[in-house]
């Protein structure tokens, strides 16, 4: 089947191609008729059909109604996955929680906005028609408006050409190349140049340094948490003596941390150096700390080793503290063995 | 050693960037001839020289290397020990030159284009690879020396060190996004050249399509890995990491239709040149948002300090070409028409729209919670619940535009004849929609997604049954096209499948115990525990059965690694043509009890197969290219008489 | 250019470069997260004790209350039991109070970790599934939460506790 149709071309001819025009249609209308009258019906039917089935749809079961409301809520120690895809213990009991209050009868939103009142608003991640979030909304709207709008017009534009012709190519001279090029450069330094002045680099590395990453810390020569996991890595491979040269590469970093100290401690005492051992972690023992327990029995233990008189007390100082602790009935029977 | 050659040979790299940069400027500016190919071959030399020595680094053991000490063990097998050059930020960006690196160095030797085209566009390159080595230089730390050495180390992070697609997703998806780098140049180089017609677009075409492809193949292997190892079948999560490899994708993917329309038609120049550059933008912005660490993740890297300066080099590439833009707004102003409403160029233009818009779409949500943290109100969040909702219509309406737009003429159809050759998909699709809806009922958007694939489908085979007939032979381009909407379509009903279909449950088991869901059941037998150098484990060896078919036993497990207090889930996942069965040991509680996760994902195999179908066409394009050899001279001025055209009609 | 074009110039230079510093403040900020519940009264808490006992918190006018969520797997929480249960001792006699939730955790090797550290009358809710510790808006184990004496959140404390930071809020929050 063919179909003819013929631009029209300017002149008396007009009238006429035009009354052919008008004819051709409604003979096209005629014979095309059932064509398109099936099509239509068949796409009524179809709308029908999905309209019927798919609208009324709910997903049932406790187990899917779980999951759709899980999958709107952010686990909140897990680095951005949602409760129903995380397998983190919070998201678990999280899980637990949502199944416990849709079988109490509440509905998506109430349980969302409980949620919401205890771990803070960027728990769930359905945005919610008020405020700012309503550009999530709004503004890809507009970018499909906009476009819808100027593909629209091009497609409209028959042939017309706007502006004058490439006539050859023509470059750009390399003045204007580099104009381009000088604020582009510009741009790159200045950017990052009021960042930095904004935010300070001291900063940035506190940030970077209290988050704590799994992975190393980049950009910079080892951190003190990087060494202490070397050091950790070593421990379980029995390399002691390694492990405390972690650890101090750690304490240099970190001067301050008694949780290190005490690990160089264990470590030197392990590693059968006691009397290193005792300078690291005898300021510790004398204070009150959380570490004052480990430190003093660290100590003690190196004391005990070195045959120094003051070990006796040292564990007796420690038992005085932390008599619940696990190592300290060995300690006990320790010092019942000395009499 | 390995310190100071390493170092020399980023140094290396860098430098001949720089010289490069220089001498193809100079030449462009002057007209001179353009320096030799082997000025391609230097930058490459040395970032392949870098990788090399961090890579003999790493196989060797030499922790007095910062990276070897932060991300080598000795007790990590040699597979997951190479790919650990990528698995940290520092390494990855070494990675990162290298492939840049490659790009540059084939796109120096082709002499593709005209001369001033082809020297723009490699001194674009030239000056994208110093920045991206200078980087790699100054600010990563992958070469520093450690003084007392370690003896061993904590080992690259036990997610990138569980699962083979560590060595395969992570280059695929360098080598996508880096292949935008070419189209971009090559659209700063006619915009500099005034050369925006068409030959800048069949210059660029190969790449693009290699490109994409890479990218295509990267996205969908990383989506796999994710569904194989981040539990309950997680294969996209609208994670801001995720999100930054798929904006790339969709404009590239606008970018290889709307290529189409200049070459046929020579209209949208300008649409395109925003396309390419617009791709390359968003892959840096990715590269960005990955690097920074302003957005958690769990694919991103820990916090690096390199993010004021890729956010200087974004900004610096929009400022510039903005400017450019400017200066040129006079020529491309002047474009060719697209074509008739119902023709494929209009087609391919509303198919641009809505990708663009999907990705503006992408983009807005990812960077929302930014902007409203910035602006100091509560803290949001955007996650699956906007994405998908965003993303269905988009894709039920892309479908429609792949079950009629590759038959329209590019002259133009009549409405009739369009619905005529679409009557039997059409009535194919709504025949396999009613009977899904009175099978397995669901919700709207997946009935449609079944139906119009469907059509798809089904046009897509009589179209190419109809051109065989015809015409004895299937061109290559057009089976490309086929199996690409194909693989489009059979990936689109695995979503929508997965999505509507799964089900999930949990249940804490003791031995004897099982758990029944969508006729699968799980019979824990035991709970078991071992220890390897790396890690330790706990197993729980579940007897599965599916109504009277044979039984199988799996045995997901959770693997604890001290070295990085990390704890990492081996979920179990039994593929069938039809669908998954997924199941994740939650928690154990002793030698007694397991909490087991079990979910049923119906038809998620075919989303790596449309993945793999996408691909194959895309490389069936790429295969065909070089046998038609076009002229490399830029077009004579268009002489069509306009717009008087006798218009025949479509047998 | 024309002037219309070099003021689209200059518009569209503007939009760029007011996009990437906000993009960049955006990046300096570090910002703590207050808890969402500061300020508000506290959840609901009860349950079974490890003793076998059913407990419900209940406003006590003059008694300032110490929430503790621990569980026995959990080290931190092991080392920083006694501390906890010592510096309450200190403090019971004015008007404090303490009141632990035991999560995700088995009774036997809670009654365990009890006698180990010698505290075996604490006051531990458990809370087997862990949605106590949900409700009580928990990311972690450990953690504390102070109440005051109109049973009000007024501070929380994530991880293992100090002396110091406990001292500090109980002058703050405890009756007078």
């Amino acid at each position: 089947m063919t179909s003819q149709h013929q631009v029209t071309a300017p002149g008396s001819s007009a009238a006429r191609a035009a009354a052919t025009d008008r004819g051709d249609r409604t003979s096209r209308l005629r014979r095309h008729g059932p064509l398109l009258g099936t099509a239509v019906a068949v796409l009524a039917v179809l709308a029908a059909v999905v309209a019927v089935v798919g609208v009324g749809h709910r997903p049932a079961g406790m187990d899917r109604r779980v999951q759709d409301v899980a999958t709107t809520l952010k686990c909140p120690s897990c680095n951005g996955e949602s409760v129903a895809a995380s397998n983190a213990p919070i998201a678990q009991s999280m899980r637990v929680e949502i199944r416990h209050q849709l079988g109490q009868g509440r509905s998506p939103d109430q349980i969302r906005s409980w949620f919401e009142q205890r771990y803070g608003s960027d728990v769930v991640t359905l945005p919610s028609p008020r405020g700012a979030e309503v550009l999530l909304w709004v503004l890809p709207g507009l970018v499909l408006c906009g476009g819808a709008a100027l593909a629209w017009g091009m497609v409209r534009r028959r042939g017309r050409m706007r502006g004058s012709r490439p006539t050859g190519a023509a470059a750009l001279p390399g003045k204007r190349v580099a104009v381009a090029a000088g604020a582009c450069l510009a741009v790159g330094a200045l950017v990052p140049a009021v960042v930095w002045a904004r935010t300070g680099a001291g900063q940035a590395d506190q940030a970077a340094g209290a988050a704590a990453p799994a992975t190393a810390s980049p950009n910079r020569p080892l951190s003190a948490d990087g060494w202490a996991k070397v050091g950790t890595s070593l421990e379980s491979q029995h390399d002691y003596s390694g492990a405390a040269r972690a650890y101090r590469h750690a304490l240099s970093l970190e001067p301050r941390s008694a949780a290190l100290r005490v690990r160089l401690g264990f470590d030197l005492l392990r590693a059968g150096r006691p009397r290193d051992a005792v300078p690291v972690v005898r300021a510790l023992s004398q204070h009150k700390s959380a570490e004052r327990p480990l430190a003093l029995l660290v100590l003690g233990l190196a004391q005990r080793s070195e045959h120094d008189p003051a070990a006796n007390h040292t564990l007796r100082a420690f038992l005085k503290v932390a008599p619940n602790h696990p190592a300290a009935t060995q300690v006990r029977r320790l010092l019942a063995k000395d009499g | 050693m390995a310190s100071w050659l390493g170092t020399f040979a980023l140094a290396l790299a860098f430098c001949a960037a720089l010289a490069g940069t220089g001498l193809w400027a100079r030449a462009a500016v002057t007209g001179a001839p353009a320096p030799g190919r082997w000025t391609g071959l230097a930058p490459l030399s040395g970032a392949a020289l870098a990788v090399g020595v961090a890579e003999w680094a790493l196989l060797t053991h030499d922790f007095s290397l910062r990276f070897v000490a932060e991300n080598g063990s000795l007790s990590t097998p040699v597979y997951y020990t190479v790919t650990s050059l990528w698995a940290a930020h520092d390494g990855s960006l070494l990675l990162w030159v290298l492939i840049l690196t490659g790009y540059l160095a084939v796109v120096a030797a082709r002499r593709s284009g005209t001369a001033a085209l082809h020297g723009w566009a490699t001194t674009v390159l030239f000056a994208t690879t110093a920045f991206f080595s200078g980087l790699a230089l100054f600010t990563g730390g992958v070469f520093d020396a450690l003084s007392p050495a370690p003896s061993n180390g904590p080992g690259p992070n036990p997610l990138l060190s569980d699962h083979p697609a560590m060595g395969v997703h992570p280059p695929l998806l360098y080598t996508g996004l880096l292949g935008m780098a070419v189209p971009f140049a090559f659209a700063v180089a006619a915009l500099i050249s005034g050369q925006v017609g068409r030959s800048w677009v069949e210059v660029v075409r190969p790449y693009l399509l290699f490109a994409w492809t890479a990218l295509t193949a990267g996205i969908v292997v990383g989506a796999w890995w994710s569904y194989a190892v981040l539990g309950w079948g997680g294969y996209w999560a609208w994670d801001p990491v995720e999100n930054a490899s798929l904006m790339p994708w969709l404009v590239a993917t606008a970018l290889v239709h709307s290529v189409m329309v200049q070459r046929r038609r020579g209209a949208l120049p300008a649409w395109n040149i925003a396309l390419a550059v617009g791709a390359f933008l968003l892959a840096c912005l990715g590269s960005f948002l990955t690097r920074s660490g302003v957005v958690g993740s769990v694919h991103a890297f820990a916090d690096s300090a390199v993010g004021p300066v890729l956010l200087g080099f974004l900004a610096a590439l929009a400022v510039g070409v903005a400017v450019l833009v400017l200066m040129r707004s006079d020529r491309l102003g002047s474009s060719r028409h697209v074509g008739k409403v119902l023709s494929r160029g209009t087609a391919i233009l509303a198919n641009n729209l809505l990708l663009v818009t999907l990705a503006a779409t992408v983009l807005i949500g990812t960077l929302f919670p930014l902007f409203a943290q910035w602006g100091g109100g509560p803290e949001v969040s955007v996650g699956p619940p906007y994405f998908d909702k965003m993303a269905v219509p988009v894709a039920l309406l892309l479908l429609v535009m792949m079950a009629v737009g590759p038959m329209l003429a590019w002259r133009g159809d009549d409405p009739a004849s369009v619905v005529r050759r679409r009557l039997l998909p059409v009535t194919v699709g709504a025949v396999v929609v009613a009977v899904v809806a009175l099978l397995a009922p669901t919700g709207v958007a997946a009935l449609l997604t079944f139906g119009l694939a469907a059509v798809v489908v089904t046009g897509v085979l009589t179209d190419a049954l109809g051109r065989v007939r015809r015409t004895r032979r299937l061109e290559r381009r057009r089976l490309a096209g086929l199996l690409a909407h194909l693989g489009v379509a059979v990936l689109l009903v695995g979503v929508a499948a997965s999505s509507s279909y799964s089900s999930v449950r949990e249940q804490t088991l003791h031995p004897g115990d099982s758990v029944t869901l969508a006729g699968h059941t799980a019979r824990l037998v035991s709970v078991g525990r071992s220890r390897d150098a790396r890690a330790m484990s706990t197993d729980a060896r579940l007897r599965l059965t599916h109504g009277s078919g044979p039984a199988m036993t799996v045995s997901p497990g959770l693997s604890f690694y001290p070295a990085q207090t990390m704890t990492v889930a081996r979920p179990a996942v039994v593929s069938r043509l039809s669908g998954d069965l997924y199941v994740t040991l939650l928690s154990v509680d002793g030698d007694r009890a397991a909490t087991v996760r079990m979910a049923v994902n119906p038809l998620v195999g075919w989303i790596w197969a449309g993945g793999g179908l996408m691909v194959a066409g895309s490389l069936t394009a790429l295969a065909g290219r070089r046998r038609r050899r076009r002229p490399v001279a830029p077009p004579p001025e268009p002489a069509r008489p306009e717009p008087a055209v006798l218009e025949t009609a479509r047998g | 250019m024309t002037a219309r074009k070099t003021v689209a110039a200059i518009a569209g230079l503007l939009v760029v470069a007011v996009a990437v510093l906000v993009l960049g403040s955006a990046m300096g900020d570090t910002g703590h997260a207050r808890s969402p519940l500061q300020g508000h009264k506290a959840p609901a808490l009860s349950g079974t004790t490890l003793a076998g006992r059913h407990y419900q918190l209940k406003l006590r006018p003059g008694k300032a209350t110490v929430v503790n969520i621990w569980a026995s797997w959990c080290g931190p929480c092991r080392e920083e039991l006694p501390l906890l249960v010592h510096t309450l001792d200190r403090w019971s006699g004015r008007g404090v109070r303490l009141v632990t939730i035991d999560t995700k955790d088995g009774p036997v090797a809670a009654r365990t970790l009890l006698q180990e550290v010698k505290a075996k009358d604490l006051l531990a809710v458990q809370d087997p599934q862990g949605q106590l510790a949900v409700s009580w808006g928990a990311t972690g184990v450990p953690e504390t939460v102070v109440l005051d004496e109109q049973g009000v959140v007024r501070a929380r404390w994530l991880g293992q506790v100090s002396t110091d930071w406990l001292d500090r809020q109980l002058r703050r929050w405890a009756p007078a």
